[in-house]
């Protein structure tokens, strides 16, 4: 049993959910494609060594949140499928983009070619996905993924009780100078964090050809100098 | 067939494999001189200097002296220029009983191949000759273009000088990196002298401590910073400790440190029911600080000082054996999580902003391991356990300053009521001092103002209950949905799509398509009802709403208006919206304009209903006139009928036997706050209601 995707051979499919019930249901799914469809049903403690047991026939289907029981997963999905993005394990990342997590993936966006919500998630997109992957190893991205230098400017950074900087509101004149783009202090390098202030402007390279808001990730921030 | 031994062979490596362990493994400057300087700390120095030299550009150098044990000949040629095994033993201590830091020599490979080659000079302590008690200095030159030239590793090789010197010359060890390959930049500089300052634990204020020395203005900047110490100012002190049979106890000091609260495992421990913690000897201490104007008025240090020490240091850094482990308590690293904890519930918790914390971990037994990469320890069972007494003592923590929290608040109410009383009283006095006349007329007026204030308590009283129990609904409706939302209905969709695509594969010709399809329908159509219930509860609840920002009125509506599709579909109301051009926006929060248009949605949901039209119509219209925004929601269900108009908008007012009464105060109260004002049209465009609400707006 196994697909072939561009002319890789997957056999294997992992399938990580905190939840018994989720993670069987993406299994059924997984099944339908006819691969053998591996259930994490484990604890994991180390993902150095976890990583080590997912072979180069594999690919991994993984839940975003994965703290349900807190010892189930040492991280959450979007750090874990950008790890396997880096060893070239073709991964797909599943969750409801809610506002809350949005500002997790981000992060990590660049290593995660496809977001698929459990609406979106059947044997055809799970197949599309994987592909798209194996693509990006290749050094083909889509122009949807490919990131430009762009200018960014911080229309307002909110602080929260204590004075801390919590989130800086961007907005990215040649994406779209309409829509406001929240990011959370954490999510930007120590250097740009320090400086943060309203109506800062930057540059960054950025995905700007994605339609969608979650599809955007920034990268090689820059201070404009005065 | 017999054979014969035709030549010996081995495994012999290429240079290229120095190349490469080299660079891969640890390619910051900051981090390779940690290793050269952790050399030092391992040979019992007790001052190590790194001087930077003409560094601004390539071809610089770095040179590391040191007054440690030093090594002779056989040390250097069978210790030093091994790579892969190390000397150090967790079992062996130093001659000062130093638990040795380095590993296997491979960070100390990556330090040397900075430049192009490197020149090392050392005395050791030990005297050459012990009947003349002479003494010698040993010294290499390793020159890494060889290397690049050469074919094998072994093939190149490096002579071992040795000279004498006075018997009097103290041991000492010098290594020069030379030829820098790249500039070393004023960020870099900083960097390695924040690292060498926290290595050896500046907080334990030790005077006999290991403490290195980069030779640069910015270094001493930063020491100036680091031995200001304001830990005095700390508002509390958690100070935990877990011994070495895995007990853990805690106390928290204020800041002239009287304990406030001591724990026992017991306490600390409720989530993982008294178990033991399974890990070395560790103590965590972190210093949390209220940074306000308020709490620094009657202090001899100013909170800027202190923000720009925490700004520097603040974290929780952690020390293994005495030496710091990169990167924990780095500027941005938070290990602990405690600042999506203080996200999650932000009272009383301190954030990596607002606290400095030491997480010291007396490993003996070597059951910690750092990654090859230096990139902190391997996350296995024993360094989760030591985060998880970290993280269990700051929950410890975080419920006893809300306890102090609660009783503050319990106590100002008190407070307030007996000041209050005092007040009438003192008052009742003067008034007995008057004349009987005025007496008596002014008690008449003060018994009667009396009653209006008291009128006025209870109706706020009433009404602080009703948004409590609102809020309790509020909050077990987002827990439901929020359960409901995330894995039930994420298990039914996933596994009705499973049973359709299973059923056309595995049932063609045994059923009728619409055997299935239809029930298979049904369920769905139920299950997006569902979901559409739970996110519309979730998307008013989310945190970030609440900020005081930005907010463009007419995305709101949108949004708003897109959540309640469903349930305006399901009632068939037919929807008509006319919005001004333009993208009018005001300074306020998304939850106050939510918590406005959905009120007034509700209010015509139910006006709808009780008048139950043949066709349902509901129109949102939005004026920008001026500068101000002019929304008014009108409807054809009852209209205001049988209640002055003004009354519309008290609490308690409703004609639905099922209403709280509080929607259109809510909606008065949020748009009062925004500076707007708030009216309304008994029967309007539509026969029904007008509800109008007018709102500055600073931009269109």
């Amino acid at each position: 049993m196994s697909v072939v995707l561009l002319d890789r051979e997957i056999n294997k499919i992992h399938v990580i959910d905190d939840d018994t019930d989720s993670r069987e249901s993406y299994g059924l799914t997984v099944e339908e494609i006819e691969v053998e469809t591996v259930l994490q049903n484990d604890r994991v403690d180390n993902i150095e060594t976890f990583l080590l047991t997912i072979g180069n026939q594999d690919a991994v289907v993984s839940d975003h949140h994965l703290k349900k029981s807190s010892s189930y997963f040492p991280m959450n999905g979007a750090n874990f499928i950008s790890k396997c993005y880096d060893r070239h394990i073709p991964s797909v990342l599943v969750t409801k983009y809610e506002m809350a997590s949005y500002h997790e993936i981000r992060p990590f966006k660049r290593n995660i070619p496809v977001v698929l919500t459990p609406e979106q998630f059947n044997p055809d997109t799970l197949v599309k996905a994987l592909e798209l992957c194996v693509a990006e190893f290749k050094g083909n991205l889509s122009q949807t993924r490919k990131t430009w230098k762009t200018l960014v400017r911080f229309d307002d950074v909110i602080r929260d009780d204590a004075g801390n900087k919590t989130v800086a509101m961007a907005i990215l004149p040649s994406w779209n100078r309409n829509m406001v783009i929240n990011l959370k202090m954490l999510e930007l390098p120590h250097e740009i964090q320090e400086i943060s202030e309203p109506d800062l402007r930057l540059y960054a390279q950025v995905n700007i050809d994605a339609e969608d808001p979650y599809e955007l990730y920034f990268q090689n921030w820059e201070i404009i100098k005065k | 067939m017999s054979t014969s031994a035709f030549q010996n062979a081995s495994i012999r490596f290429s240079t290229q494999i120095i190349k490469r362990l080299g660079e891969e493994l640890n390619p910051s400057i900051d981090q390779s001189i940690l290793e050269l300087v952790k050399n030092s700390y391992d040979a019992d120095a007790t001052t190590c200097t790194v001087t930077l030299s003409n560094v601004s550009a390539e071809g610089g150098t770095v040179t590391i002296e040191d007054d440690g044990d030093g090594m002779d000949g056989s040390a250097i040629k069978n210790s030093y220029l091994v790579l892969g095994q190390s000397e150090k033993s967790f079992s062996k201590r130093t001659r000062l009983n130093r638990i040795p830091a380095g590993s296997k020599g491979l960070g100390r490979l990556a330090a040397l191949r900075m430049g192009t080659a490197v020149e090392l000079e050392s005395v050791p302590l030990k005297v050459s000759n012990k009947l003349n008690k002479t003494k010698q200095k040993f010294a290499i030159k390793i020159d890494w273009n060889k290397f690049d030239s050469a074919k094998l590793v072994d093939d190149v090789i490096i002579r071992i000088n040795s000279s004498k010197v006075s018997p009097s010359k103290s041991s000492s060890t010098t290594v020069s990196i030379k030829h820098l390959k790249n500039k070393v930049t004023e960020r870099d500089i900083k960097k390695v002298a924040r690292g060498l300052i926290l290595l050896a634990d500046p907080f334990d204020d030790d005077p006999d401590a290991f403490k290195p020395v980069l030779k640069a203005p910015e270094f001493k900047e930063l020491e100036k910073l680091v031995t200001k110490r304001y830990f005095d100012d700390a508002d509390y002190h958690l100070s935990a400790v877990l011994d070495k049979d895995g007990n853990a106890s805690a106390e928290i000091l204020d800041y002239k440190g009287k304990v406030l609260f001591k724990a026992t495992h017991k306490e600390i421990t409720v989530k993982r029911k008294n178990k033991k913690y399974n890990c070395p000897v560790t103590t965590f201490d972190l210093w949390a600080f209220i940074l306000n104007s308020t709490s620094f008025s009657t202090r001899s240090t100013s909170l800027g000082e202190v923000k720009e020490w925490l700004n520097e240091f603040g974290g929780v850094h952690v020390y293994e054996n005495g030496l710091r482990v990169n990167p924990y308590g780095n500027q941005g690293n938070d290990w602990l999580d405690m600042n999506l904890s203080r996200a999650r519930s932000p009272e009383e918790r301190p954030s990596t902003n607002t606290s400095i914390g030491v997480t010291r971990i007396r490993d003996s037994k070597g059951l910690l391991k750092q990654k090859t990469d230096r990139s902190g320890f391997i996350e296995d069972d024993v360094f989760h356990e030591i985060k998880n007494f970290c993280q269990d003592a700051l929950e410890w923590m975080a419920k006893k300053r809300l306890e102090i929290a609660e009783k503050k608040r319990a106590k100002s109410r008190e407070q307030t009521a007996s000041e209050s009383t005092n007040s009438k009283e003192k008052v009742k006095e003067q008034i007995n001092k008057l004349r009987t006349n005025d007496r008596v007329q002014l008690v008449k007026a003060f018994e009667s103002y009396d009653k209006a204030v008291q009128s006025q308590v209870n109706t706020l009283k009433a009404e602080v209950q009703l948004y409590r129990t609102l809020s309790t609904a509020g909050i077990t409706a987002a827990t439901f949905s929020h359960e409901s939302n995330g894995n039930p209905i994420k298990v039914i969709k996933l596994n009705i799509d499973a049973i359709e695509r299973r059923s056309k594969k595995f049932l063609v010709g045994r059923l009728e398509e619409n055997q299935l399809s239809k029930p298979i329908g049904l369920i769905r159509r139920a299950i997006n009802s569902l979901a559409v219930l739970g996110t519309a509860t979730l998307k008013l609840l989310s945190n970030e709403k609440r900020r005081i920002t930005r907010v463009e009125v007419h995305d709101i509506i949108k949004n708003t208006l897109e959540t309640f599709t469903p349930f305006l579909n399901g009632r068939d109301i037919k929807l008509r919206t006319e919005l001004a051009k333009g993208t009018p926006y005001l300074r306020g929060s998304e939850a106050a304009l939510e918590s406005i248009f959905t009120n007034l949605l509700n209010n015509s949901l139910v006006a709808i209903e009780n008048a139950n039209p043949s066709e349902r119509a509901m129109l949102i219209k939005t004026e920008i006139q001026e500068d101000v925004l002019v929304l008014t929601v009108s409807d054809n269900g009852t209209g205001i009928e049988g209640i002055a108009l003004k009354d519309i908008w008290l609490p308690g007012q409703t004609t639905n036997p099922n209403g709280t009464g509080l929607g259109l105060t809510i909606v008065r109260d949020a748009v009062m706050d925004l500076g707007g004002s708030v009216r309304a049209n008994r029967h309007g465009v539509l026969g029904g209601a007008d509800l109008i609400v007018e709102l500055p707006i600073i931009g269109k």
